[in-house]
C-alpha cells in the first residue's frame, strides 16, 4: 500500500497574525507548525501502513522552510517527503492543487491522504482539487478509515450525523478532527528522519511553466479590537433603560 | 612390634597437641567454614555479575570525600538515627553485633586452639554488653515488626517473612550460645576469673559452678554458636537480604553531585561520533527499556535497600494511594535482576512489563524518597529513565504530556501562549529589556508561570516592585526567554529540554548574564544545577534569598497594617530539600509586623509535596489529590494565609482551597506578594 499525504506548513494556532507595511502577513518570528489536519493525515497513514505493510511519502508545495514540516512528518514514520519548492508563484487553491497533483502523478499511490482544511486560509479546497485533477475520487471531512481488498470505507460527518462511504482505490482523502491522536516523534524518529531521502523539487522539475494564480487576495485586515465590557452602575430602572438603548443603538442588536 | 611403637608415639604427639589445637574441632570448623566462605564468595561473585551486566558509570572519583561520607553514615549511622526509635535499633544491631563478633571469633579460636589465653575481664565485660544490644537490637526489630507492625515495613505473609525470623533466631542463637558455652567453658577449665565483670557469662558461670557436664553443654553451645554465625555467610548467597553487605559499598558510591543537577546528560547523537551512526538503528534507547539499560549503581541501590520504607512514608504519590511506591519500586527491580547469561533481548521491558506506566507517571519528583533514604538510595533517576524510554524511545506517554510538549516546543511555554506576548505581563512596569540594557547587575528570569499564568503574573509585579524600590539593577529577556525546561527534563523529553537550555544559554551568554534572579524554584534549580552541565554557568538567586538579603541591608523596609497575620509556609520541593533553602523564606516571614507563623506538622526537609512537580503539573490527577491533601495539612493549623515560593504550588493550594471550599477564608500568597504588600 503507497499512500501519499499532502501536507501544508501553517502558522501556529497561537501566532499573533500581524501585517507588514504592504498590508501583507508578516510572517516574521511566527512559529510554523504542520497544518494539523494534515498531522492527522500522517497519523492515520502511518496506521495503515504498521498494519498492512507499505510506505508513506509526504508531499508538500512551499519554500525552504517548509522543510521542517516534512522532517515532522518523516520523524512521525513517513518514508520520504517530496518537497516542490515554488519559488515566486503565487499560491493559491488553484495553483497549489495543480502542482500538487502533478508532482503526485509522477509518483504510485494508492491512497492520497490530506487535511481536510489548512488552519491559516481555511478554504478546504486543495485536496478536492487534486482528486478532481488526478480524476480520482475523493472523500471530504472523514474520522474513521478502513481500507481491505482495494477498497476503502470511510466513515464522514454529515450535518446531524455520519455517513459511511464506500470507494474504490485509488482515491483522495480529507481527514476531520476525531479521526486519530496523532502521534509525538520518538527520539528514534527525530534522528531517522534526518537521514530519511527528502526530493527538492522546482516546477520545471515537475515540468510545470509558471503558473497564474485564479484567485488574488486583495487585501487583509486584522479583526477589530475587543473592546472592554462596560458596566452600568445606578439604579435597576435607569440601568435598564440604558442598556436598551445601547443594545439598539450601539450594539445594533435589538 | 613396629606397629606399637609407631602407635604410642602417633598418641604421644597428640597428645602433645592437645594442649595447643583440638584437631577434631578444626577439621569439622574448617569443613563448615571453607564451605560458608565458599558460599559468601559465591554469593558476591554472582550479584557482582549480575551488576557487572550493567550499563558503566562512573562512581569511582574523589574517593576521600566518598570514604568520609561513607564512614559518616555507616560507623557514624547518621542518616538512619534521623527517625529515633528505628536509629536506636539499628545502632543497636549495627554495633552491637558487628563488636560482638570480635569476642566471638575469639571464642572460636580459643576452641580449635585451646593455646590461646585471653583473659582480660573488661574485654569480656564489653563483648556481653555488645551482644546484649545485639540481641535487644533484634528483640526491638521484631517487636517493631511483628508486634507494632510499622506500617511503612509492610509486614508480608509468612513466606515472606521466613527468612527474617530465620535471621533474627540465627543472631539470637549465636548470641545466647556464646554466653552459654563461655560459662561452660570456663566452669570446665576454671577460667571464671575473665567473666568477673560479664553481666550474663558471668551470671551463668556461678549458675554452672560444679556442674558435671560442663564440657559437654560448652560442646553443644559451641557449635550452636558456630553453625548460625556461619549460617549468616551462606545466608547471603540465598536471600535477597544482602542489605549488611551491600550498604557500605553502596554509600560509598553515593551521587556526589548537587541534589539538582543529578539528572544525567545524555548524548542525544548532536555530539556526533561516528561509531555511533553505525549501529544507531534498531538498538538506539535513551532512555531505560531493559534492566540492564540501568548503571550498576542504580542496580547496586536495590541490594543496599534494607525495605525500611522511609521513602514510601514520606512519598506523596503513595500517601495518596497511587499506585507508586518507591520501596516497591527498588524491591521489584531486584527481583527482576539479570541473571548471567541473559540475552538482553529476552529480558522483560522495564516500563510496562516490570513496573506499570502509572507508577512511572505518579512520581512527582519530591525528592522526599532520597532525602529519607538512608542508604542515599537514587528512585527519581530510575523513573526519569524510563519516562525517558517512554517519551524518546517508543513516543508512549499521557496525552496531556504530549500537549505540554507541544506547547513548549512551539511557544516555549507550557501553557501554550503565544511567545511573542511573553513579556506582555510588565507593560507599564517601566521593566527594562536585556537587549536595551546588557549591562544591568541581574537578569530577572522571569519564568513562564510569571510571564503567562494570570495569577502569578501578580508575583513577577510584585518582584518587580520590590527590586525596583530597592534599587536593583536588573532588566528581563521579555520574548526572548524560554521555557526553562524543567518540566520537559522530568516528563522525560530531554530533546525538548535540550533544545530550551541551549536556546536560553545561546540568548543568556549573549547579553553576558552573570547573575539571575528567578520567582520559580523550578527555574531557580534547572538555571543553577543543570544548566552548567550545557555550559550556562551563572550565579542563581532565588527571589526569597535576595528578598532576605535586601531586608538584611534595609534595602526594603517592611511596614506593619497593625492587623495580626496568621500564617503557615509550605516548602517548596526544589527551594527546600533539592536546594536546601529552608530559612531565607522563614527570615523573611519573620521580619513582617504582625506575622505569626504556625509550621505545618510536615515541613522543611519532611514537607509534602504540593503534587506538581516531576512535570506532573501538567498530568491529569487520578483518585486522592496530593494538592488537597497538602492544603488539609495546611488548614489544620488554622491559618489566614499559606505562604509559597513556587508557581506550582501557588496553584496547586489555591486549587486545593477551592476543593475545601475555604478560598474566601484562606489566602495563598508567594513570599515576594507578601513582602510587597508590607513595604514602605
Amino acid at each position: 500500500m503507497k499512500i501519499l499525504v499532502c501536507l501544508k506548513q501553517t502558522f501556529d494556532t497561537e501566532a499573533k497574525v500581524v501585517l507588514d507595511g504592504n498590508g501583507k502577513i508578516d510572517r516574521k518570528g511566527v512559529s510554523m507548525i504542520v497544518n494539523p489536519y494534515d498531522e492527522f493525515a500522517v497519523e492515520e497513514a502511518l496506521k495503515i501502513v504498521e498494519k498492512d505493510g507499505g510506505s508513506v511519502t509526504v508531499v508538500s508545495v512551499g519554500d525552504a522552510g517548509t522543510q521542517d514540516a516534512l522532517r515532522q512528518a518523516l520523524a512521525m514514520g513517513a518514508d520520504d517527503a517530496v518537497l516542490v519548492d515554488a519559488g515566486d508563484t503565487e499560491l493559491d487553491e488553484y495553483s497549489t492543487a495543480t502542482i500538487l497533483a502533478k508532482a503526485i502523478s509522477g509518483l504510485e499511490y494508492d491512497l492520497v491522504l490530506g487535511g481536510f482544511r489548512a488552519i491559516d486560509d481555511g478554504s478546504a479546497q486543495v485536496c478536492g482539487r487534486v482528486a478532481e485533477i488526478l480524476n480520482i475520487p475523493v472523500v471530504n471531512v472523514i474520522t474513521k478509515l478502513e481500507v481491505a481488498g482495494g477498497k476503502a470505507t470511510a466513515t464522514r460527518e454529515i450535518e446531524g450525523g455520519n455517513e459511511v462511504v464506500e470507494v474504490a482505490l485509488p482515491a483522495v482523502f480529507t481527514a476531520q478532527k476525531g479521526l486519530n491522536e496523532p502521534r509525538y516523534p520518538s527520539m528514534k524518529g527525530i534522528m531517522k528522519a534526518k537521514k530519511k531521502p527528502l526530493a527538492k523539487k522546482s516546477l520545471a522539475d515537475l515540468g510545470l511553466d509558471a503558473i497564474a494564480p485564479k484567485v488574488k487576495a486583495i487585501s487583509f485586515s486584522l479583526p477589530e479590537a475587543r473592546q472592554a465590557g462596560k458596566v452600568l452602575q445606578g439604579e435597576v430602572a435607569d440601568v435598564t433603560a440604558e442598556l436598551a438603548k445601547l443594545l439598539r443603538e450601539e450594539a445594533k442588536v435589538i | 612390634m613396629t606397629e606399637r611403637v609407631s602407635t604410642r608415639k602417633y598418641t604421644e604427639i597428640i597428645d602433645e597437641v592437645k594442649g595447643h589445637m583440638n584437631i577434631i574441632n578444626i577439621i569439622i570448623f574448617l569443613a563448615l567454614g571453607l564451605f560458608a566462605v565458599y558460599s559468601l564468595v559465591m554469593g558476591i561473585k554472582e550479584r557482582y555479575e549480575k551488576l557487572a551486566m550493567a550499563m558503566p558509570e562512573n562512581r569511582f572519583d574523589q574517593p576521600t570525600e566518598r570514604l568520609w561520607g561513607a564512614l559518616g553514615n555507616v560507623l557514624g549511622q547518621k542518616r538512619i538515627l534521623r527517625d529515633r526509635a528505628a536509629g536506636i535499633m539499628h545502632v543497636c544491631i549495627f554495633w552491637g553485633v558487628s563488636l560482638f563478633a570480635i569476642g566471638l571469633i575469639l571464642y572460636i579460636l580459643e576452641g580449635l586452639f585451646p593455646v590461646i589465653k585471653f583473659s582480660n575481664p573488661y574485654f569480656y565485660l564489653l563483648i556481653d554488653i555488645f551482644g546484649i544490644f545485639g540481641f535487644l537490637g533484634m528483640a526491638i526489630a521484631g517487636w517493631r515488626r511483628w508486634v507494632a507492625k510499622v506500617p511503612r515495613l509492610d509486614v508480608g505473609p509468612w513466606e515472606e517473612e521466613k527468612m527474617i525470623v530465620a535471621l533474627t533466631l540465627a543472631i539470637w542463637t549465636m548470641i545466647v550460645s556464646y554466653y552459654i558455652g563461655s560459662a561452660a567453658n570456663a566452669v570446665e577449665t576454671g577460667t571464671e576469673a575473665r567473666y568477673a565483670l560479664a553481666p550474663i557469662t558471668g551470671m551463668l558461670t556461678n549458675a554452672f559452678a560444679g556442674m558435671a557436664a560442663a564440657n559437654a553443654l560448652y560442646t553443644v553451645f559451641y557449635w550452636l554458636a558456630i553453625i548460625p554465625a556461619l549460617g549468616l555467610l551462606v545466608f547471603f548467597r540465598y536471600s535477597p537480604l544482602v542489605h549488611p553487605l551491600a550498604a557500605p559499598i553502596n554509600l560509598y558510591f553515593r551521587n556526589l553531585q548537587p541534589r539538582g543537577g543529578q539528572i544525567k546528560k545524555i548524548n542525544l547523537g548532536d555530539e556526533e561520533d561516528e561509531d555511533e551512526d553505525e549501529d544507531e538503528d534498531e538498538e538506539m534507547n535513551f532512555g531505560v527499556s531493559k534492566i540492564t539499560d540501568y548503571t550498576w549503581k542504580q542496580l547496586l541501590d536495590c541490594y543496599a535497600c534494607a525495605e525500611c520504607g522511609r521513602c514510601q512514608d514520606n512519598c506523596p504519590a503513595y500517601l495518596s494511594g497511587k499506585p507508586l511506591s518507591p520501596k516497591k519500586v527498588v524491591l521489584t527491580l531486584r527481583e527482576h535482576l539479570p541473571n548471567k547469561g541473559d540475552n538482553k533481548a529476552d529480558l522483560p521491558e522495564v516500563a510496562g512489563e516490570i513496573l506499570s506506566e502509572d507508577i512511572i507517571w505518579a512520581c512527582t519528583n519530591c525528592y522526599a524518597c532520597q532525602e529519607h533514604c538512608p542508604q542515599l538510595n537514587e528512585h527519581i533517576n530510575k523513573l526519569i529513565d524510563l519516562r525517558r524510554h517512554l517519551v524518546l524511545d517508543v513516543s508512549e506517554f499521557p496525552g496531556e504530556a504530549q500537549l505540554a510538549f507541544t506547547n513548549m516546543e512551539r511557544n516555549s511555554n507550557p501553557w501554550g501562549v503565544g511567545w511573542t506576548t511573553r513579556g506582555d505581563w510588565a507593560d507599564g512596569l517601566d521593566v527594562p529589556l536585556m537587549e536595551d540594557n546588557p549591562d544591568v547587575e541581574y537578569l530577572f528570569y522571569v519564568g513562564c508561570a510569571g510571564s503567562f499564568d494570570e495569577r502569578i503574573k501578580n508575583v513577577a509585579k510584585s518582584m518587580v516592585k520590590i527590586l525596583q524600590a530597592a534599587g536593583v539593577s536588573f532588566a528581563i529577556l521579555g520574548s526572548e526567554e524560554k521555557c526553562c525546561g524543567d518540566s520537559a527534563r522530568r516528563l522525560g523529553n530531554e530533546y525538548l529540554f535540550k533544545s530550551l537550555v541551549d536556546e536560553n544559554i545561546e540568548t543568556m551568554n549573549g547579553y553576558g548574564v552573570k547573575k539571575i534572579i528567578t520567582c520559580c524554584p523550578h527555574c531557580f534549580n534547572s538555571l543553577k544545577n543543570e544548566y552548567p552541565q550545557f555550559g550556562g554557568n551563572y550565579e542563581v538567586i532565588h527571589h526569597t534569598q535576595l528578598i532576605s538579603k535586601l531586608i538584611d541591608e534595609k534595602k526594603i523596609n517592611l511596614q506593619g497594617t497593625g492587623d495580626k497575620l496568621n500564617l503557615t509556609y509550605h516548602d517548596s520541593c526544589m527551594l527546600g530539600r533539592y536546594n536546601n533553602e529552608y530559612d531565607a523564606p522563614r527570615k523573611i516571614i519573620s521580619k513582617i509586623p504582625g506575622a505569626s507563623l504556625t509550621e505545618m506538622e510536615r515541613n522543611r526537609n519532611k514537607a509534602f509535596c504540593c503534587g506538581a512537580g516531576g512535570g506532573r503539573m501538567w498530568l491529569e490527577e487520578h483518585g486522592t489529590r496530593i494538592n488537597v491533601m497538602r492544603t488539609e495539612q495546611a488548614l489544620e493549623t488554622n491559618p489566614e494565609l499559606v505562604a509559597v515560593n513556587c508557581p506550582f504550588c501557588l496553584t496547586m493550594i489555591e486549587d486545593g482551597l477551592k476543593d475545601k471550599n475555604q478560598e474566601e477564608n484562606v489566602q495563598v500568597k508567594d513570599i515576594a506578594e507578601l513582602v510587597a504588600r508590607y513595604m514602605q
